[in-house]
């Protein structure tokens, strides 16, 4: 299987790869992982007060494609609010990196991974879903 | 070793009736039980394989020939997924008819963050000296023992615990992988 080349960019030159302090209350953490594979992907958000995701960080052990599309969210989830941070999905993933359909796992992993961290930052400020 | 927590064996093997779902323990004449003898199965994996072997059947006709060569390949299938303790317990699953999420399953953040600082501690693995990595080496592999403990006890429990089972199956995934990362 042949991986994209925007696929092989983010795998080799990964975007935001790192952390933040999870103890911050500006800062939502989202843990994820895929059992099938044992990937495992921590995606995190600081949001500041005007409810802009100002920077977002991300470490993934796993697949090029998972990393890819973490990668990928990190970049698109900076100068977003929350409300357009939910509205990214799994196929927009897919058609940006041209993921196979075996690696459409690894996409969803990646919403999952922003869902998570949405709602470990609202949890912090009494918001449940 | 009594079999007291075997589970009943379906009256016909649908392995040997051409059907579609293979029951690898009966393949093995092994009780369905999760606690299986491994020496057993590795004797038994080769008498399989010697009553199957192509030498056997050069003077068969082609239909026979490739029935054992099927069979061959069967029996080194089953053995492969007898012999792991985590494919065997989802393997049981699938005879005893239950079905279990192996995708999709919500995992603890604190499960999670411990397989973050696995893959951390390994990603450091070559500024570990030899008994760093020996430590490494043992912690996983009782984290992997711990999980057969785990699912030893819920399979025998009756009814199965099948949410441990499932829970359990998932984690043990996750140290597989661990393990099979780690640089020789």
């Amino acid at each position: 299987m042949a991986y994209s080349e925007k696929v092989i960019d983010h795998y080799e030159n990964p975007r935001n790869v790192g952390s933040l302090d999870k103890e911050d209350k500006q800062v939502g953490t989202g843990m994820v992982g895929a059992p099938a594979c044992g990937d495992v992907m921590r995606l995190q958000i600081k949001v500041n007060d005007d409810g802009i995701i100002e920077d977002a960080k991300f470490k993934t052990y796993g697949c090029g494609s998972a990393i890819a599309s973490s990668s990928l969210v990190t970049e698109w989830l900076k100068g977003k609010s929350i409300d357009e941070a939910t509205q990214i999905k799994n196929v927009d993933i897919v058609n940006e990196l041209a993921l196979p359909p075996v690696k459409i796992h690894c996409s969803v992993l990646a919403e999952d991974a922003i869902k998570s961290a949405i709602a470990d930052y609202q949890s912090k400020h009494g918001i449940n879903n | 070793m009594v079999d007291e927590y075997a589970f009943e064996n379906p009256p016909q093997s649908p392995f040997f009736k051409g059907g579609s779902f293979p029951n690898f323990f009966q393949l093995f004449n092994l009780p369905l039980h999760y606690a299986i003898d491994l020496n057993q199965l590795a004797d038994r994996y080769r008498e399989l394989q010697r009553q199957v072997h192509p030498d056997r059947f050069v003077r068969a006709d082609v239909q026979a020939q490739e029935r054992a060569i099927e069979l061959s390949s069967q029996a080194n299938e089953a053995y492969k997924i007898l012999k792991n303790p985590v494919s065997r317990a989802i393997h049981l699953m699938e005879c005893l008819n239950e079905s279990i999420q192996l995708e999709g399953k919500k995992l603890s953040p604190d499960f999670l963050m411990k397989q973050m600082e696995w893959h951390e501690k390994i990603e450091t693995w070559s500024s570990l000296n030899e008994s760093q990595r020996d430590q490494l080496r043992r912690l996983l592999q009782q984290e992997g023992e711990n999980y057969i403990g785990q699912l030893t006890a819920a399979f025998a429990q009756r009814p199965i615990d099948k949410i441990s089972i499932e829970k359990w199956i998932n984690e043990w995934q996750f140290i597989e992988k661990l393990r099979t990362d780690l640089p020789d």
